[in-house]
């Protein structure tokens, strides 16, 4: 990443391109977890890469541009949702209304057995845990520590060691390979 | 039952389940497909020193007659940029635009094949008759160049 970050500072069109498919991912759940619906979330994450064109030169590592990519798009998506939960819908005689997005609920989704189990034992993390892990699982682990103030954890609290939530979902996944089907998972 | 600690360093089980949990939310909330493709797309066709405008709203309306169009905001520091985007008889698209402040300008759209090129009257309303569906980025040379992130026609 550090070598294909300096391609893209001196303005590899090639390296800029697999930078943003490297990390668009990670992005986009960053904006999902903050509750914008897809076609938002996809603006936040477009506009995100757009402001970055004219950052390149604040960006000296790996890290940074991680740190930079994630702060600006939660900060972008939370005043996203904010002026959208104000937004008075114009309603007029001849037009109605569609709902843009009306996203498959995540539950629908998940169909395949082994994500079924995960998706329900995670949701019995707190609300916080589970947006974190989302975006962690995402992420590259040199960068841990570069994101873990911007997603509001304790400095320290992720690093290089594994952190509060990260701990807590392995013993629930603990406890229930053991009170459970014994199918060899951890 | 004791788990592994909270301090203790991230370890190879770790790295299994982050991998398990990335694959649950691909499957459950997966990025869009054209998602990069557009951001590609727009920043091929940047031109230094450009603003970027941000998308503020998008609704999509149905019309009487079962129409359907999709209408988009732009904000930038200086304009504000709305597009309503409809389907012609014949499949192309026709974009009809305003600009706040009102201005007379020249305005572009870029696609991949062409760009094609019109101007806002002194209200600040433009138009493109009939423009082909696919990736497309608006420029408009307001007192200086902004452009909007790419939206699919």
């Amino acid at each position: 990443m550090g070598q294909l970050l300096e391609a893209a500072r001196s303005g590899c069109r090639d390296s800029v391109s697999e930078i943003v498919r490297e990390l668009s991912p990670m992005l986009w759940h960053v904006a999902r977890a903050q509750g914008l619906d897809r076609a938002s979330a996809a603006d936040v994450v477009q506009n995100t890469w757009l402001k970055l064109l004219t950052s390149w030169s604040d960006i000296r590592s790996p890290q940074a541009l991680v740190s930079w990519l994630v702060t600006v798009t939660k900060r972008d998506a939370w005043r996203v949702r904010r002026s959208r939960d104000r937004e008075d819908l114009v309603e007029s005689n001849s037009f109605e209304v569609i709902v843009d997005d009306l996203p498959t609920p995540e539950e629908r989704a998940v169909t395949k057995a082994a994500h079924q189990q995960l998706w329900t034992t995670m949701k019995r993390l707190p609300e916080q845990c589970q947006r974190l892990l989302r975006i962690l699982a995402f992420t590259h682990r040199p960068d841990y520590t570069a994101i873990s103030a911007e997603l509001g954890m304790k400095r320290g609290t992720i690093g290089p060691t594994r952190g509060r939530c990260l701990a807590k979902l392995r013993t629930l996944l603990n406890d229930e390979a053991a009170g459970g089907d014994h199918d060899g998972r951890p | 039952m004791d788990g592994p600690d909270a301090d203790g360093p991230i370890d190879a089980v770790d790295a299994v389940v982050l991998g398990a949990v990335r694959s649950m939310w691909d499957a459950a909330d997966p990025m869009p497909d054209d998602l990069v493709p557009h951001i590609e797309f727009a920043i091929d066709l940047a031109a230094p020193g450009e603003e970027f405008l941000r998308v503020s709203a998008r609704h999509e309306l149905a019309g009487a007659r079962g129409e359907q169009a999709r209408l988009i905001t732009f904000t930038g520091t200086e304009i504000t940029v709305l597009v309503d985007i409809t389907g012609n008889a014949d499949d192309s698209v026709r974009i009809d635009g305003w600009i706040t402040p009102p201005a007379q300008v020249r305005v572009e759209l870029r696609t991949a094949a062409r760009t094609h090129r019109t101007s806002s009257d002194t209200g600040g309303r433009f138009a493109f008759d009939a423009v082909p569906h696919g990736l497309a980025q608006l420029h408009v040379r307001a007192p200086k160049g902004v452009t909007t992130p790419s939206i699919m026609l």
